[in-house]
């Protein structure tokens, strides 16, 4: 029998072939679409005067109206724009380094067992929900009854507790430490994984050329774990503009919004404890955008820098 | 690949598939079907003029209250009802933001039958949104209803189509119920150590907090619940009502004039920049606890439980609780009392503080919505609720169980209602549960009884006061725990002005929700400013930007024409 030729084959023959692959993938792309795609339709919103509990079809067109209140009249996108980048820069950064760092550090750790606790410890947080961290975070850093300020107060390294959950100017600092040390564990994973990938004659060599521990890491692990770093690094930049929403619900209150409130907290504020859903969707609309360029424009500079990429 | 692993490979994807397209499971679900139409009637006794009941109605209340039951037949005035009209209340309690839950359940399209909406703002929304459905048909036949709430029905319409769509669960108040006020408790013991003071403007209080935080260095000050979503928005300025001028009508961006019938705008009065100075001035003395701005109430109630806290600004019902902790406790000496409290200038003007009446009381207020499943049963049931029989049912129990009957025709209340107003969390008899949603008036009976015995002045006195709290009244000079209240006080009806009410969704109740934000933002930073006469010029500047006199303009407006075309 003849064998087919590749340029033979129709897309549908391959698609027929794979059959079984597209039926693994369904699933996931019925969700997606579903639940993300789908939905972008209420994007109509943010153009219609939207009032909730009345038809989106017979609402009046507005135009730009909404985005002009966000960006003219309310003047909020400053301080919006400004505690989302920085706190979401700031997690991300140190999230990476530190999870990198961690990885390191407990490759080189000799004795397996300590590793593997160490590692498994450092994992839980990230399975603890954001409202038990919350009450954790009450429980040893409020201002009176908090246990680590009265232990400071009591030994005389403060005169009065550190207001750490209220005042403003803690607030940064706080999310940033509290996000790393919850996800460390898992994003380290990810490069453990891509270090117990690299091939071990390396380390082999470079012992015989007289590198000692630092040398390998400096060489061999690091370059290696270059392009997982630039991966993540791509993936993540697109939800710079992205909060966990648990986190910042629970921690923002009246005292620290100056610093602590960010773009989903707004939109949440504004579209369902305001019900003001065409503003809301305007400012959410104004958040994917900026991400999706954001995305596009880092994987382009990964691209042309790095040779790295990964759209 | 063999036909078994495509038959599993299948399997897989329709599991997956079918998982991800399950229904909402998060809807309370819809109870309100007569289950069980061929249930044995309850009534083996039957009331003779009713041989037949109507098919079991169960309706769906969300409560933010803490029954200690989940069906209202549970209870004994819930049986008496179930038996009279076969109709019965399934609580779902709820705890969080429920102005939020509100416009949650707005936006979802997924509300009860009946529902308490808090505001008149909330309730114009569901109204044009078409949710809450006119009650103008069912008068008619509401003879009782009619009769009780004459007076009120005006104020309750609200839109312009000049329909009813609600009724108002605490109307109307007799002033057995406004004392004591949400003004300013302090523990007893202090008052003691000072040799029982004459306390009234904040000034005296200040001193008094300062030399008492002297005496106890380990206490933390004055708490209050302002991490509660309304503590900024209503407790910060609070003080403007409690002199002769202004009462607390809401939490909006204005105060009403009860002498000049004018609106005004709230952070340009007076009074309500002396209650943040008084504040600020706690804040700086550090008399105010720095965790108030993020407590919230059980934070704050777990401090004076343990005595922790000197006093507790706001929230007259928030010390009875502690107070029984602080007895288990061995810490009698150490209760709470609620004492009065105003501003320096309103001392100084001494006008009769008013007490405000509610002719209407958005904030009580109950709709219908369109998923009642028979509205005229339910409007009947209102109708029969708002009867004197109904009233005294839901209020003070069954006759000749939870209270009797005097020579005088007076009532007076049984061991059985004493027990149950002294262990609340363990009540099972139904009293007042229903207050939250029916119709039940905080006046007097005919008889000049409030239709709840447990607010009678001579019987709360008696069961919800401890002996250290009527101590305590005793040396500060009073007659009773109320009667400090009830001097220099004049009542105030509310009139038209919670029925005067801005469209939410207009630019104008944009910008007054824009207001209020503001003012809600910068509380924190007034009390807490060093130099607080700069950090209120700069707020008054910010909040002047927004042009909020172009909301007072129109609420005047708005009220002078509702006046009049009532």
């Amino acid at each position: 029998m003849a064998q087919t030729g590749v340029s033979g084959k129709t897309v549908f023959t391959k698609m027929y072939r794979q059959r079984m692959l597209f039926m693994m993938l369904l699933p996931s792309v019925i969700l997606i679409t579903t639940f993300q795609y789908l939905p972008l339709a209420g994007w109509m919103m943010a153009f219609k005067n939207y009032r909730v509990g009345h038809s989106l079809w017979n609402a009046e067109w507005v135009g730009w109206e909404q985005f002009r209140i966000f960006f003219v009249q309310s003047q909020d996108y400053a301080y919006l724009l400004r505690n989302t980048l920085v706190m979401n820069v700031g997690s991300l950064m140190l999230l990476l380094v530190s999870s990198l760092v961690f990885a390191i550090l407990l490759n080189e750790v000799r004795v397996r067992w300590f590793a593997k606790t160490v590692q498994t410890v450092t994992f839980f947080p990230f399975f603890i929900s954001w409202v038990i961290i919350y009450s954790l975070a009450s429980s040893l850093f409020a201002v009176n009854s908090g246990i680590v300020n009265q232990m400071l107060v009591n030994v005389g390294v403060l005169d009065h507790g550190l207001n750490v959950l209220g005042d403003a100017k803690y607030s940064w600092t706080l999310m940033i430490l509290m996000l790393d040390w919850k996800a460390l564990g898992y994003n380290s994973i990810i490069f453990i994984a891509a270090i117990a990938a690299i091939p071990p004659d390396l380390y082999e060599a470079a012992e015989i050329d007289g590198a000692g521990r630092f040398g390998k890491i400096w060489n061999i692990t690091l370059p290696y774990l270059m392009p997982t770093f630039i991966v993540i690094l791509i993936l993540n930049s697109g939800w710079i503009f992205s909060s966990d929403f648990e986190q910042f619900f629970l921690f923002t209150n009246s005292t620290n919004w100056e610093k602590m409130e960010v773009l989903d907290m707004y939109i949440y504020k504004y579209g369902l404890k305001l019900l003001n859903f065409s503003y809301a969707t305007a400012v959410g609309i104004l958040k994917t955008v900026i991400s999706i360029t954001l995305i596009l424009s880092i994987n382009q500079l990964a691209k042309k820098f790095t040779e790295k990429s990964i759209l | 690949m063999n036909w078994k692993q495509r038959t599993i490979g299948l399997a897989l994807v329709l599991i997956v598939i079918l998982s991800g397209c399950s229904g909402n499971t998060n809807a309370p679900p819809e109870t309100n079907e007569a289950v069980q139409p061929s249930e044995t009637p309850q009534s083996s006794n039957e009331a003779v003029q009713e041989p037949t009941l109507p098919e079991e109605y169960t309706i769906q209340i969300l409560t933010t209250q803490k029954p200690n039951v989940r069906f209202f037949d549970e209870t004994e005035v819930g049986k008496v009802i179930k038996e009279k009209f076969n109709i019965n209340f399934e609580f779902v309690p709820f705890t969080g933001d429920y102005r939020e839950k509100l416009s949650l359940m707005l936006a979802a399209g997924d509300y009860p039958e009946i529902l308490r909406v808090e505001g008149n703002d909330l309730v114009q929304q569901y109204i044009q949104a078409g949710v809450a459905i006119p009650l103008d048909d069912f008068l008619p036949d509401a003879a009782e209803f009619t009769k009780r709430y004459d007076h009120h029905i005006p104020y309750w319409i609200i839109t312009d189509d000049k329909k009813l769509y609600k009724w108002e669960v605490n109307v109307p108040y007799g002033l057995a119920r406004l004392a004591p006020l949400n003004d300013i408790a302090i523990r007893t013991d202090l008052l003691e150590q000072q040799g029982w003071p004459q306390l009234l403007s904040t000034d005296s209080y200040l001193e008094f907090l300062k030399e008492a935080k002297r005496l106890n260095p380990d206490s933390i000050g004055m708490v209050s619940n302002f991490g509660e979503s309304w503590g900024m928005a209503g407790v910060a300025g609070i003080m403007y009502e409690k002199g002769g001028r202004y009462v607390a009508w809401a939490n909006d961006a204005w105060v009403f004039n009860s002498i000049t019938e004018q609106y005004e705008d709230f952070l340009e009065n007076d009074y309500v920049r002396e209650s943040y100075q008084f504040l600020n001035a706690m804040y700086n003395a550090g008399l105010l606890d720095e965790e108030s701005f993020t407590d919230k109430t059980p934070q704050m109630r777990d401090k004076l439980s343990s005595g922790q806290a000197l006093s507790m600004f706001y929230n007259r019902n928030a010390i009875n609780a502690p107070n029984r902790d602080l007895i288990a406790a061995g810490k009698e000496n150490m209760q709470y009392i609620i004492m009065p409290i105003r501003t320096n200038t309103q001392v100084a003007r001494n006008e009769p503080r008013l007490l405000g009446v509610y002719d209407s009381d958005p904030f009580g207020s109950v709709i219908m919505t369109k998923n009642a499943k028979d509205p005229k049963r339910i409007f009947e049931f209102i109708d029969w609720v708002s009867s004197e029989e109904g009233q005294l049912l839901i209020q003070s129990g069954i006759e000749g169980v939870h209270y009797t009957v005097g020579a005088d025709g007076k009532r007076v209340p049984t061991q059985a209602f004493i027990d149950d107003v002294q262990n609340p969390n363990e009540s099972k008899t139904g009293i007042g549960l229903t207050a939250y949603f029916l119709p039940s008036s905080f006046a007097e009976d005919p008889n000049g009884q409030q239709y709840n015995l447990a607010f009678e002045p001579d019987v709360r006195g008696q069961l919800v006061y401890t002996d250290r709290q009527r101590e305590a009244y005793e040396k500060l000079g009073w007659d009773n725990p109320f009667s400090g209240f009830r001097e220099n006080v004049k009542l105030q009806s509310s009139g038209l002005v919670n029925s005067v009410t801005i469209d939410p969704s207009s630019s104008l109740g944009i910008l007054q929700s824009r207001v209020v934000e503001l003012r809600v933002r910068n509380s924190p930073k007034l009390i807490m400013a060093p130099n607080f006469d700069q950090a209120w010029d700069e707020v008054i500047a910010e909040h002047r930007k927004l042009e909020p006199q172009k909301i007072i303009n129109e609420l005047n407006t708005l009220y002078q024409m509702k006046k009049a075309n009532p």
